[in-house]
C-alpha cells in the first residue's frame, strides 16, 4: 500500500479535489442505481439480482436515442423512461409470480433474465464495445482549474443531476402521500390493504421507480464509458455492498454508504492501485462487524 | 334495513376451517356487540369480511354489493372499516400520517369525516399528532386505530376488543368516543370476550362458539340469561 502516495495526495490541494470530485461522481451515480435496489428491497422484499441489466439497458437504450436523435439530454430520458417501462413488464410479467417463493427461485428467475437479456441486447446491437454516447455540446469545453485541480464541468453537471434526483427521491419518500404509501406497504401491507389502498399499484410503482433510476445511471455512464452487455455486473456488486453497508431498505444509507464507496474507489486508485475492488469490500466487512445491520439499517 | 349480511360462510385458514355456516345481519344504524369466548372465531369473522381469510362458500353483502369475491382493499373502499385487535397503526409514521392514510381518494363514499372532525373527536391524538405512533401508549394507538379507520367514512365499522389490555380510565374514553359514534347513527360490530364493556354501547349482542353463531337478540335480555352466559361466556 503507498500510504506516502495516499498523504501525498490529501495535502496537495490540486489532488484532494480532483480525486474527491471522482469519487463524487462514481459515488452519486452508484446512489441511482443502490437506491432503486434497496428501495425494491425494502417494499417488495426482493432482492433484485436482475438490477445490474436495468443499468446496462439504461446504457444502450440512451446508445440508441442518441443515434436516432443526435440529443443528449432527450436521449438520457429516453433511456431512463424506457428502463421504467422495461421494468414495469418485467414485475408485472414474472417478479409478481414470485413474491410468496423461496429465494432459491428467485435468483434462478433472476438470473435466467440476465442471460437472456444479454444475448438478446448481443442479438441487437451485437458482442462489440459500442462507444459512449459522448458528453452533450455545452459541456465540451476545457477542463475548470479548481486550486489547480482538473475539473471537467460535465462530471459537475452529473453530481449535480444525480443530487437533485436524490433530493427529489428524500422529498417524495417523505413528504408525499405515495412516499408515506410506500413506507406504509414496506411495514404491514395487509393493513394498507383493509384502508382501501391497492398494494399492488403500489408494488410495480416502486419497481418501476427502482428501474428508471437504475436506467438514469446507466444512461449517464453512457456519456463517457463504452457500453457492453456485460457492464451491469459490477455495478450490480457495487450496488450490493452499497445497500449492505447503507442498511437494506435505507435510502438515506445508500446514499451515505454510496459516497463511502466512491471516495473509496477514487483515493484508493491513489493508496493502493491495484486493491480498489477489495477496497469495498474490506469496508463493507467493517461494517458488517461493528453495525450489522448496516449504517442506517432498521433494529430487527 | 339490512346493511351487512353474511350468509351461510364457512371460512379457512389454509385447510383449517374456523367459521361454519355462519350467518349474520346487521340493521343499519345499530351497535351489535359480537360476544364469544377465547378462540370462539370473533376476529376471523372479521378478518373474512375484511377479505383476509379464504371464504369456501357462502356470501357477504354490504347493502347490495356483494363483497364476497373482492380483493381486502376493494372491500374497504365500499365501506368496510376494519380496526383490528392489535391496532395495528404503522409505527414509523406519525399520528397525521398514519390517519391521512386511513383517508379514501378514490372512492365515492360520501365524506362526513374530515380531520377537523377527527381532531374534535380525539383530541388527545391532536395534542400528539406530530409523535410517531409506535411512540404512543396503548390506549392512544387504540383511539388512532379508530381514526384512521373513521377518516376513510366506512359505512360500518368493525371493532375487534377496542378494550383489550387498557386501563379502565382509557376504557372510558374509548367508551365516550363510541357512545357519541352511537349518537350519530354509526353502524358498528363490536367483538368481545365479554359483556361488561359494551353493555352501555351496543343495543343487540351475537354469540359465537366454535365458528358458529349459537344466539343472538337484545343485550338486556342476554344480561338476565345467565344460563347462556355461562354456557358461553364465562370463564
Ligand atoms: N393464523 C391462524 N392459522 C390457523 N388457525 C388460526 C389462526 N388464527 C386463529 N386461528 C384459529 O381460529 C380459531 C378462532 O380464532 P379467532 O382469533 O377468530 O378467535 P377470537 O374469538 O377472536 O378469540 P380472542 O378472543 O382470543 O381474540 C381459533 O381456534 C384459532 O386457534
Ligand atoms: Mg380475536
Amino acid at each position: 500500500m503507498e500510504v506516502l502516495a495516499l498523504l501525498d495526495c490529501l495535502s496537495a490541494p490540486a489532488c484532494l479535489l480532483s480525486q474527491a470530485v471522482g469519487g463524487l461522481k462514481i459515488g452519486m451515480l452508484l446512489f441511482l442505481v443502490a437506491s432503486g435496489l434497496t428501495l425494491i428491497f425494502g417494499v417488495l422484499g426482493i432482492i433484485n439480482f436482475a438490477h445490474g441489466i436495468l443499468y446496462m439497458l439504461g446504457a444502450y437504450f440512451a446508445w440508441q436515442a442518441m443515434e436516432l436523435t443526435g440529443h443528449f439530454g432527450l436521449s438520457v430520458l429516453i433511456g431512463a423512461i424506457g428502463v421504467g417501462i422495461f421494468g414495469l413488464a418485467f414485475e408485472r410479467g414474472l417478479i409478481k409470480r414470485v413474491y410468496e417463493s423461496n429465494l432459491l427461485i428467485q435468483i434462478l428467475l433472476c438470473y435466467a433474465v440476465i442471460l437472456i437479456v444479454d444475448d438478446l441486447v448481443m442479438i441487437i446491437w451485437g458482442d462489440e464495445f459500442l462507444s459512449s454516447i459522448g458528453v452533450p455540446e455545452i459541456f465540451q469545453v476545457p477542463p475548470l482549474f479548481i486550486f489547480d485541480a482538473v475539473i471537467p464541468p460535465f462530471h459537475l453537471a452529473i453530481i449535480f443531476t444525480s443530487l437533485l434526483i436524490a433530493i427529489l427521491l428524500w422529498m417524495l419518500m417523505t413528504r408525499s402521500r405515495f412516499g408515506s404509501l410506500v413506507r406504509a406497504a414496506a411495514i404491514n401491507p395487509k393493513m394498507l390493504e383493509a384502508l382501501g389502498i391497492n398494494t399492488n399499484f403500489i408494488r410495480y410503482s416502486v419497481f418501476v421507480l427502482g428501474s428508471f433510476l437504475a436506467g438514469l445511471g446507466g444512461a449517464l455512464a453512457a456519456s463517457e464509458r463504452s457500453i457492453v452487455s456485460q457492464m451491469g455486473n459490477s455495478i450490480l456488486i457495487e450496488s450490493f455492498i452499497v445497500t449492505v453497508i447503507g442498511g437494506m431498505g435505507s435510502i438515506g444509507g445508500a446514499f451515505l454508504a454510496s459516497l463511502i464507496i466512491g471516495m473509496a474507489r477514487s483515493f484508493g486508485a491513489v493508496a493502493m492501485p491495484l486493491f480498489t475492488d477489495g477496497l469495498m469490500f474490506l469496508i463493507m466487512v467493517l461494517v458488517l462487524i461493528l453495525r450489522p445491520r448496516g449504517i442506517m439499517g432498521e433494529k430487527k | 334495513m339490512s346493511l351487512l349480511k353474511i350468509s351461510n360462510l364457512n371460512a379457512f385458514y389454509d385447510n383449517s376451517q374456523v367459521l361454519f355456516n355462519l350467518n349474520i345481519n346487521i340493521t343499519e344504524g345499530k351497535i351489535i356487540a359480537l360476544l364469544g369466548r377465547n378462540g370462539a372465531g370473533k376476529s376471523s369473522t372479521f378478518k373474512a369480511i375484511t377479505g383476509m381469510i379464504q371464504v369456501k362458500s357462502g356470501s357477504i353483502f354490504l347493502k347490495e354489493k356483494n363483497l364476497t369475491d373482492m380483493p381486502t382493499n376493494k372491500r374497504a373502499l365500499a365501506g368496510i372499516g376494519y380496526v383490528p385487535e392489535d391496532r395495528q397503526v404503522f409505527p414509523e409514521h406519525s399520528v397525521e400520517e398514519n390517519i391521512d392514510l386511513g383517508k379514501k381518494l378514490n372512492s365515492d363514499i360520501k365524506n362526513s369525516w374530515g380531520k377537523d372532525k377527527i381532531w374534535e373527536t380525539f383530541p388527545v391524538l391532536y395534542n400528539l399528532k406530530k409523535r410517531i405512533a409506535g411512540r404512543l401508549s396503548g390506549g392512544e394507538q387504540q383511539m388512532l386505530s379508530i381514526a384512521r379507520t373513521l377518516v376513510g367514512n366506512p359505512s360500518i365499522l368493525l371493532l375487534d376488543e377496542p378494550s383489550e389490555g387498557l386501563a379502565p380510565k382509557i376504557i372510558e374514553d374509548i367508551t365516550k368516543i363510541l357512545l357519541n359514534l352511537k349518537k350519530t347513527g354509526a353502524t358498528i360490530l363490536l367483538a368481545e370476550q365479554n359483556m361488561h364493556f359494551c353493555m352501555n354501547i351496543a343495543q343487540e349482542a351475537i354469540i359465537i362458539d366454535k365458528g358458529k353463531n349459537v344466539w343472538e337478540g337484545n343485550i338486556n335480555k342476554l344480561k338476565k340469561d345467565k344460563k347462556t352466559r355461562d354456557k358461553y361466556l364465562a370463564v
